[in-house]
């Protein structure tokens, strides 16, 4: 009789010791676990990115369109220079570009694309194309788009490209699995 | 491999050296339509980048790269054709599943039969100078061979040791 009481009002106390250790053991793991947060893809719900990836790609295909005449990239919207800039106009859509542009837009380039690699560790840039439902040929577009640009900045190296710019594509460009050239 | 008759710069590389070159010693064997030159970049168009001829040593073999960007007063399907015609005809052949037209840009690989040799063209539409630019590559793989078959025959005897030991005895 004694122990059932004792039983009786132990369990309560257990039962919320349990509970408290157990909430703390899960806010710990879940602190230590990388906040990656997905989203899902518009294409198929089996196909998950980054939170915030999609963002970064579109504007990577920005920039990189200002190097192409303000083209679309990947299937991305191209790059519209303002209408009352002139000079920026003749920039982009007349390939009026100098070498201090050229380090300005890669600079802007590795920078997102340090984020996508942030975000998406171990993953090359394909898979994440894909991934957020590029088209093959879309795919190849963005990263042939990607090759011009390091080429166009590596021949400007001797016109004021700094090469440490052009250094740090060649590096994200390895990271993210794109060759200089394809073979 | 082709001959330069001279370059304009030598750069060494991370994984090897480069050399460009004038537009004149662009490769024979992928030719460029006619009327290209070479692009020009900044307010006055006089900033060119002239085509490299390039090493790259990888772990198992050098890659010989040419590479070079050209643009022509041609449509990008005017392009598209002539190249198709005419590295055909030279004897490339296709890779269709990595190639793509599309309306305002395509990429064109080719390979060459029974040799390491690939050519990668990409176009691009450029609707305010009206003119396709081009990017191109040619990649040839050197395999390098294995570390006995390089030695050849003659050296392996090592024939200084072998006189030296006989003017010994």
């Amino acid at each position: 009789m004694r122990i059932r009481s004792d039983y009786v009002s132990l369990s309560p106390i257990v039962v919320a010791a349990v509970l408290t250790a157990a909430i703390i053991l899960f806010s710990v793991l879940y602190s230590r676990t990388p906040q990656i947060n997905f989203v899902e893809s518009s294409t198929t719900s089996t196909r998950y990115l980054a939170d915030g990836t999609e963002g970064l790609t579109k504007q990577t295909a920005l920039h990189l369109s200002k190097m192409q005449g303000g083209a679309s990239i990947g299937g991305f919207p191209g790059f519209e220079p303002p209408d009352d800039d002139e000079r920026y106009k003749r920039k982009v859509k007349g390939e009026g570009y100098n070498a201090q542009d050229v380090n300005n837009w890669v600079k802007e380039i590795n920078n997102f694309l340090k984020q996508i690699v942030k975000k998406n560790p171990n993953r090359s840039l394909e898979k994440i194309l894909q991934k957020q439902g590029l088209t093959p040929s879309q795919t190849d577009d963005f990263l042939d788009a990607i090759q011009r640009t390091q080429y166009v900045a590596d021949g400007m190296k001797g016109h004021g490209v700094n090469p440490e710019t052009v250094k740090m594509l060649e590096s994200l460009m390895k990271t993210l699995g794109i060759p200089l050239w394809t073979y | 491999m082709a001959l330069v008759t001279s370059f304009r710069q030598i750069q060494r590389n991370v994984d090897g050296f480069s050399l460009r070159v004038n537009f004149e010693d662009w490769i024979r064997d992928v030719p460029l339509p006619p009327q290209t030159s070479l692009v020009g970049f900044g307010e006055k168009h006089d900033l060119f980048i002239y085509p490299e001829w390039r090493f790259s040593f990888q772990t198992d073999c050098t890659d010989e790269v040419w590479s070079g960007t050209f643009r022509v007063a041609l449509s990008l399907t005017e392009v598209v054709a002539w190249f198709q015609t005419k590295l055909m005809k030279q004897g490339w052949a296709t890779i269709p599943e990595k190639t793509f037209i599309e309306s305002d840009w395509a990429s064109l690989k080719f390979y060459f039969p029974e040799t390491t040799m690939r050519v990668s063209v990409s176009l691009r539409w450029w609707e305010d100078l009206k003119d396709t630019q081009m990017t191109i590559w040619r990649v040839t793989k050197h395999p390098l061979p294995s570390a006995v078959e390089s030695i050849p025959d003659s050296q392996l005897a090592l024939p200084i040791a072998e006189d030296a030991v006989r003017e010994g005895a």
